[in-house]
């Protein structure tokens, strides 16, 4: 099998050309945010905000920074615009339920109007009812009623006064009431002068006072319902003088409103409600300021607050134009489904219809309603009271201290407001999974799935695309902008970010954050522009804050405190490649692998595994080295060895099956005894048929052996093996690219294990023959040869056992 | 000028209290009175007799006011009554007379109301009492005391009634008696500042309500600014106390000797309107 060369410098770095960009720099561009490369997530968006079906929502599902947020908000201001604005919304008191404030809708910019209609209508009827009242006509008709009272009561008693005096008998009135008495010549005759009196007169007198006794208790008996009589006549009398007082007020309120039924029959309730209680419009202004009263509580009170006939406007859409975008930052509860406010007062907690606030899902309504499905979970009980509110199809304000119990206060129930609004949530790929596993309701209210890809297809369009997306966060950010050479910069280094140099990363926000950094440098490099060089500087510097880790163990290896050898050979020994995560950054680091062997039963002893630092994956790939070792030396013998694999001086644990290759040569050096040059490093994941498979993190792999060569002096032998399918994602630093274009480092693309020792131990792998050999003085041939050794030792060894135990069986 | 006119003097004032809403407007009126023109106050309560011979009788029954209910009027309780009334009268009074920082004495007398009362104020320049007292029939017309007093006291008599407004007009009935002078001379002695004085000028010709008005802006001077005149065509007490209605004074002053109308129309006209009233006797 032929050995790959060294891959050219240009296999190793996807440029940018310049020049093919017909700008000089951004400022050219338009600056309109353009995102491409998310075709199928603005598909699904076009077709969820299309959809007028209940329950086809959009969940953006994406990582974070793929710029889900501002792709939406991009067209959902492109198709909000094209429709009229929705209704306001206001709430009213109701005047047959306190409790249930009504909820009444107008055209935009309406409610603002009407409210100040109300406003001006109190000012109003403070001005008429107490004018009404100070009239002439009214004090003449009132008095004439009182009269008519205290007429009636006199006249019945002046009667009986009368018909007493007919018969001698006076009444006269006692320290609590009334009495009857005898006289004689205007004088109560005393009890002397009655006991003179002959028994028949005395009998006379006496039964005479027993009638007139009974006549007036029948007289005072009557009393009260004269006054009730009385009062009804004043209250009507009260009532008739409002509603004629008021009434044009209303009768222009309503000509006004008169294509609103549900405000015409507000005025109608209000009318009655202050005819009814008029006396408010007449109680003077109290001197001292006011504590709040709720409606229906401070009538006839001095409460001149009149809160039962403000309009509280929760929705105000006068400055909107088109439907509504929102973005509801903090989801919770109050927050997207409104709140019922309280005031503290004299240590009781109290409220009123005006004290309803709205939430997102009002200000949305008609119009669509962003939230971050994360933050959405975090919030208590918000996830299910947006679910209630889809459900249901109507916003109902519960106040969050009423749904735990916390607030025995009594509170309000407003009418709920129908809900018409698409909601859209966006979140990581994991939480939309989890919901749609784990949440019976997500599917059926969330029905579309807004898929954001994570890279885009590199090529002269979305080179473009990159730009002006480049473009837009200048002038969005107010920045300098940047020159072509900058942004052939810039997606390249999109392109290393997506770790394929045929790919555009679509991570947004680590492509804004550069931009800005390149500028904060350009500003410091007094540049007009920023350049090239100033990215440079920008990712450079980046690198160099995040440097300190990569730093330490490189200095490790180089005081060999950490062994990894880059000169000699060496017998069952490789450098392997891992790449290490650290917060949003990854670099790579050479890791010495070793293999030793003695006889066994064919098996391979992974010692990562057998102390528990060994993930899955990892004890995976070392399975499928001995199916590889079965496979190619167990067909016409047992293979008589044990095998221990090891990842030296490591104390993290080992994950991923990417260095499978590397410890499969190791195990052939170790076999055929023919030692690897140290100078390779290798990666790649092997299958049982030794074909190499693709790695992740080829880039920082490379550049992490490479910066240690480099440290200790690049001997023009040293390279690194890589899957040839990874040859694709290469992206490397410049330095790498210039010592690969001065033959001083290389890089191999290997496609199976037996190209792959050959460059490592400058050894043929070896052809199977067809009776199965392999050739002498090849890998295989000689690890053959060993193999046989060993399973003959280890026959010799068995039947010597036998024979000196001959009756053990 | 037929006469002279001259204003009543006052000097002691009796008020009458039984402590009802009417007699306590009248002990505020007649302190007022005293404290502008630095008189002493005579404050007069009268134990009813006719209640204290009642309560003696066999068969007396009360019947209370708010419930209707009767039972025996018992003479014990009647008199603890009748002194609790007294105090409560006694203590109104000195609040009263001490209030304005006027000289004051108090009465407490036992026997027939109006005797009693116009009794007391025998020797004083004025006699001022509510326009009914507690008789049952208390909202129609003057109570026995207050007419009882019109027609028999010496004394000038101030009735008034709970309920208005302080700054209400001053009206005079005046035709060119000298009783008519002398009320309105007294009367110019009663206008506030603020307050406007309306004179009714009674006449049955034009001539003669141009003599009356000139007359009267004589007497007037300058003394009073805001004035109004009102020509009374008629002599009969209901459609002067229709036009009196129409002004709402706050006091109307008249004489009981006018002689365009007759005395029977004054105490006629007392009784029909619900105005406080100042008669102005005539002397002797």
């Amino acid at each position: 099998m032929p050995i790959p060369s060294p891959l050219s410098p240009e296999k190793l770095y996807n440029q940018c050309d310049p020049s093919s960009f017909s700008f000089t720099s951004t400022q050219d561009l338009d600056g309109k945010i353009k995102i491409s490369g998310q075709e199928r997530a603005r598909d699904a968006i076009r077709f969820g905000i299309g959809m007028k079906h209940n329950g086809f929502n959009i969940f953006a599902l994406g990582p974070t920074g793929t710029g889900k947020q501002t792709t939406l908000e991009q067209y959902l201001k492109e198709t909000a615009s094209q429709k009229a604005a929705p209704d306001d919304w206001c709430y009213v008191y109701d005047f047959d339920n306190m409790r249930q404030p009504l909820a009444i809708s107008m055209p935009a910019g309406k409610a603002c109007s009407f409210r100040r209609d109300m406003e001006n209508l109190i000012e109003g009827l403070l001005t008429v009812i107490p004018g009404a009242f100070s009239s002439e006509e009214y004090q003449e008709q009132e008095k004439n009623i009182k009269e008519q009272l205290d007429e009636r009561q006199a006249s019945e008693i002046e009667t009986l006064e009368k018909k007493a005096a007919d018969k001698n008998i006076a009444l006269i009135r006692t320290p609590s009431g009334f009495a009857f008495a005898p006289v004689k010549k205007g004088e109560v005759l005393n009890a002397e002068e009655f006991m003179r009196l002959k028994t028949e007169e005395k009998e006379i007198i006496e039964k005479e006072i027993g009638l007139l006794k009974e006549s007036m208790q029948s007289i005072m008996m009557q009393i009260p319902k004269w006054q009730r009589e009385t009062q009804e006549k004043i209250k009507d009398l009260n009532q008739q003088i409002t509603s004629i007082a008021v009434k044009p007020l209303f009768t222009e309120l309503k000509a006004k409103y008169e294509d609103h039924k549900a405000v015409k029959k507000y005025f109608d309730a209000v009318e009655k409600d202050v005819i009814e209680n008029f006396s408010q419009f007449l109680e003077k202004e109290p001197s001292v300021p006011q504590m709040f009263i709720p409606p229906g509580q401070g009538k006839n009170t001095g409460n001149r607050s009149f809160n039962q006939y403000r309009v509280n406007v929760v929705v105000n859409n006068m400055r909107t134009k088109g439907a509504p975008v929102i973005y509801e930052d903090k989801p919770s509860i109050q927050n997207l489904v409104g709140d019922i406010e309280h005031l503290a007062q004299m240590g009781t907690l109290v409220t009123d219809f005006t004290l309803i606030k709205s939430g997102a899902l009002h200000r949305a309504n008609g119009g669509y309603l962003m939230l971050d499905a994360r933050r959405l979970l975090l919030e208590p009980l918000a996830y299910e009271a947006l679910k209630k509110a889809i459900r249901t199809r109507q916003i109902r304000i519960e106040s969050l201290a009423q749904l735990y119990g916390m607030a025995s206060t009594v509170s309000l129930d407003p009418q709920p407001i129908p809900l018409q609004t698409k909601i859209i949530l966006l979140g990581e790929r994991w939480l939309y999974y989890l919901l749609s596993a784990k949440d019976p309701d997500f599917n059926e209210l969330f029905k579309v799935a807004a898929d954001f890809d994570d890279e885009m297809e590199r090529n002269q369009d979305n080179h473009l695309s990159y730009a002006g997306f480049i473009s837009s966060i200048v002038n969005r950010e107010k920045l300098k902008h940047l020159d072509r050479y900058a942004v052939a910069r810039m997606i390249e280094y999109g392109s290393r970010m997506s770790g394929d140099s045929g790919k555009l990363s679509t991570h947004i926000q680590s492509i804004t954050d550069l931009v800005n950094e390149s500028d904060y440098y350009a500003t410091e490099n007094n540049h007009d522009l920023i350049t090239r060089n100033d990215v440079q500087q920008a990712i450079e510097a980046r690198r160099y804050r995040a440097g300190r880790i990569p730093e330490k163990i490189q200095d490790a290896i180089l005081q060999n405190t950490i062994l990894i050898d880059t000169e000699s050979e060496k017998v069952g020994q490789i450098n392997g490649l891992s790449v290490y995560m650290l917060g949003n950054q990854s670099f790579g680091k050479p890791s010495r692998i070793t293999t030793r062997i003695k006889m066994g039963k064919g098996e391979v002893v992974d010692i990562e595994r057998e102390v528990e630092m060994g993930g899955p994956i990892h004890s995976k790939g070392v399975m499928i080295l001995s199916g590889f070792l079965g496979g190619r030396f167990g067909g016409e013998q047992p293979l008589s060895l044990s095998a221990t694999l090891v990842f030296e001086q490591s104390y993290g644990g080992i994950e991923g099956d990417s260095a499978s290759s590397a410890e499969l040569y190791a195990l052939l050096s170790a076999i055929s005894g023919k030692p690897v040059k140290q100078c390779f490093a290798v990666t790649g994941s092997v299958n049982q048929y030794g074909e190499i498979q693709a790695i992740g993190g080829v880039n920082e792999k490379i550049e992490g052996f490479f910066d240690l060569c480099l440290e200790r002096g690049l001997s023009g032998n040293q390279g690194v093996l890589i899957p040839a399918s990874n040859v694709k994602n290469l992206m490397l630093r410049d330095d790498v690219v210039d010592a690969v274009k001065q033959r001083n480092f290389a890089i191999y693309p290997v496609t199976h294990i037996d190209e792959g020792i050959e460059i490592l131990t400058g050894i043929p792998a070896g052809k199977q023959r067809e009776d199965g050999s392999y050739p002498k003085e090849t890998i295989n041939g000689l690890a053959v040869e060993r193999l046989i050794s060993m399973a003959e030792k280890q026959k010799k060894y068995t039947e010597d056992i036998n024979n000196k135990n001959p009756n053990e069986s | 000028m037929t006469g002279v006119a001259k204003s009543i003097t006052i000097k002691r004032i009796t008020v009458a209290i039984d402590c009802s809403p009417h007699s306590r407007a009248s002990l505020f009126a007649a302190a007022e009175i005293a404290g502008m023109l630095q008189a002493e106050l005579l404050g007069v309560f009268v134990e009813d007799i006719n209640l204290i011979r009642m309560a003696e009788l066999p068969f007396s029954q009360e019947i209370h006011l708010h419930t209707a209910r009767s039972e025996p009027l018992d003479s014990l309780k009647l008199e603890r009554l009748l002194k609790l009334q007294a105090k409560e009268a006694h203590e109104l009074f000195i609040q009263t007379a001490e209030r304005f920082g006027i000289p004051y004495r108090f009465r407490k007398l036992r026997g027939m109301v109006p005797t009693e009362v116009l009794e007391a104020a025998l020797g004083t320049d004025l006699l001022a009492m509510g326009r009914s007292g507690r008789a049952p029939v208390c909202c129609r017309g003057l109570g026995s005391t207050a007419r009882k007093a019109i027609r028999e006291a010496k004394t000038n008599i101030l009735l008034t009634r709970p309920g208005l407004e302080a700054d209400s007009p001053l009206l005079v009935i005046y035709d060119g008696s000298t009783g008519a002078k002398a009320a309105l001379e007294t009367a110019i002695g009663f206008v506030r500042e603020d307050a406007s004085l309306h004179v009714f000028l009674l006449g049955n010709n034009v001539r003669k309500h141009a003599f009356l008005k000139d007359e009267v802006e004589m007497i007037l001077g300058t003394r009073i600014t805001k004035k109004e005149f009102h020509v009374i065509p008629w002599t009969d007490s209901r459609m002067i106390a229709q036009c009196i209605h129409m002004i709402e004074p706050g006091l109307l002053v008249l004489s009981d000797t006018p002689k365009t109308i007759s005395t029977e129309t004054v105490y006629n006209l007392i009784d029909t309107i619900d105005y406080p009233v100042l008669l102005v006797k005539s002397p002797g």
